[in-house]
C-alpha cells in the first residue's frame, strides 16, 4: 500500500482533464493505496514573497498562514506525489506554480555543491517521488517541464489511459 | 525606443531585481532618445491592467527572480492573462531578465527555453534572456561580486540602447559560470561552507535560532 498525494492544479471545473483526474484518483484508491487529494482552486494559497522566515525565523514553517501547510504536510507524508495540471500558455498552471514556489520550507538554507552546481541541503530525509500529469503537451513542453521540476518519476499526458498511469503509480 | 519594463519581484520592499533594473535603465538611457517605463507587477491594480500595458508597449522586458527553477507563481498568472494576445504581437520586442542566488547559469536555462516558446506563442520578436546568478546580496549591498554584476548589467543596457538587440556573447559572458568547472569545485565547496558559516548562520544566530533548531522537521510523521 502506498500513500499517494494528488495535487490537482486544474483551474477548470468542467473539463475532460478533471474527469481524467477523478478517474485516476479512484483507480489509485481501488488498488488499495491511501489517496489524499488537494484541489488547489478550492484552496487559499498566497504568493511566496521570498521573506526567508521558513529558513531563518521559524525553521520549516512558512510565515504565511494559509492552506499551503496542507501541501507541505502532504509532501512529507506521501510516498508518491502526482502534480496534475492542464498546459496553459505552454506551462503548468499558475495554481500549481504558486503552490510549488512555497515548498522551500522543505529545504534548509545551507548550500552545498551538488556535482557541478549549487544546491540546498534537504530538511527531511526523504526523496520526493513526483509524477507530473498534463492534459496534453508537445515534446518541447515536456522537455522544459521535466527540466524545471528536476528528477521527476514521470511526465504523463491524457494520451496515456488513466489505467496505465494508475498502474505506474501503483508499481513505482 | 520606448521600453516597458515589468519588475515581477513578489517582494514587497527592496528587491534584487530592482537593483539590476535601475542599472540596466541607466545604460539604456545613455542614448538620449530612449525612454523606459517601469511597472511593479504586484502594484498594478489588476491583471487586465497588466495586459493593457503589455499590449500597448513597443518593447517589453519581463524581469523576475528565479523561484524553484522557474517564474514566480504571480508571473505565471500574468502570462495566463496574456492569452488573448496569442499570435497577435507581431513586431513587439520581448526580452527577459532572470536573477537568483545560486551562482551558475544552468539553473535558469530551462526557463529561458520556456521564454523562447512563450515569445513564439505570442508572436513577439524574442530579443533574449539576461541570466545572472549570485545576486542574493544586491539589495542589501553585500556580496563579493556586486560591482561586477552592476557594471555588467549597465553595459548590457547600453548595448541594448544602441542596437535594440542583446549580444549573445555579452550575455554568455555575463552569465558565467554555466556550471562549476572541475578545477573550481573544491574552491566553491570552500566558498559555500563560508557562506553557510558567515552568512546563513549569522542570520540564524541574530534570530536566536541554533544550528540544531534550524534543522527542525515540524511535519515529520
Amino acid at each position: 500500500m502506498k500513500k499517494v498525494l494528488i495535487v490537482n492544479g486544474n483551474p477548470r471545473v468542467e473539463s475532460a482533464f478533471e474527469d481524467y483526474c477523478d478517474r485516476l484518483s479512484s483507480l489509485t484508491s481501488s488498488q488499495n493505496n491511501e489517496v489524499r487529494e488537494i484541489t488547489l482552486r478550492q484552496k487559499d494559497i498566497a504568493d511566496c514573497i521570498g521573506c526567508y522566515s521558513c529558513w531563518l525565523k521559524t525553521p520549516g514553517i512558512c510565515a504565511i498562514k494559509d492552506d499551503q501547510e496542507e501541501i507541505l504536510k502532504g509532501y512529507v507524508w506521501a510516498d508518491f506525489i502526482v502534480v496534475a495540471s492542464p498546459l496553459i500558455m505552454g506551462f503548468v498552471s499558475s495554481l500549481v506554480k504558486k503552490s510549488h514556489d512555497r515548498v522551500i520550507p522543505l529545504v534548509h538554507p545551507f548550500l552545498k555543491i551538488d556535482n557541478d552546481r549549487m544546491a540546498h541541503y534537504p530538511r527531511y530525509d526523504k526523496k520526493y517521488n513526483i509524477g507530473v500529469l498534463l492534459d496534453n503537451a508537445e515534446n518541447d513542453d515536456i522537455d522544459i517541464i521535466s527540466k524545471i521540476f528536476g528528477e521527476v518519476a514521470f511526465i504523463k499526458t491524457m494520451a496515456q489511459s488513466a489505467e496505465e498511469v494508475a498502474y505506474e503509480i501503483n508499481n513505482f | 525606443m520606448k521600453l516597458t519594463i515589468f519588475n515581477c519581484s513578489p517582494k514587497p520592499g527592496k528587491n534584487n531585481t530592482n537593483v539590476l533594473l535601475e542599472k540596466f535603465v541607466d545604460g539604456f538611457k545613455q542614448e538620449n532618445k530612449n525612454e523606459a517605463y517601469m511597472y511593479k507587477l504586484n502594484q498594478l491594480e489588476t491583471m487586465d491592467k497588466a495586459l493593457e500595458v503589455f499590449d500597448n508597449a513597443e518593447a517589453v522586458m519581463i524581469a523576475l527572480p528565479l523561484y524553484c527553477y522557474s517564474m514566480p507563481g504571480g508571473v505565471k498568472l500574468f502570462i495566463e492573462a496574456l492569452e488573448p494576445l496569442c499570435g497577435k504581437c507581431k513586431g513587439k520586442k520581448l526580452m527577459f531578465l532572470v536573477q537568483y542566488g545560486f551562482r551558475e547559469a544552468i539553473h535558469a536555462r530551462p526557463l529561458e527555453k520556456y521564454f523562447i516558446k512563450l515569445s513564439k506563442i505570442l508572436d513577439c520578436d524574442y530579443v533574449g534572456t539576461i541570466i545572472k546568478g549570485g545576486c542574493d546580496g544586491l539589495s542589501i549591498g553585500r556580496g563579493p561580486n556586486n560591482n561586477d554584476i552592476l557594471n555588467g548589467i549597465h553595459n548590457i543596457g547600453e548595448t541594448f540602447g544602441k542596437t535594440f538587440m542583446l549580444s549573445k556573447s555579452e550575455l554568455d559572458g555575463y552569465s558565467e559560470p554555466e556550471v562549476e568547472e572541475e578545477q573550481s569545485i573544491s574552491i566553491m565547496e570552500n566558498i559555500v561552507s563560508q557562506a553557510n558559516e558567515y552568512h546563513w548562520s549569522a542570520m540564524l544566530k541574530n534570530n536566536g535560532i541554533s544550528i540544531e533548531e534550524s534543522y527542525a522537521k515540524p511535519y515529520e510523521i
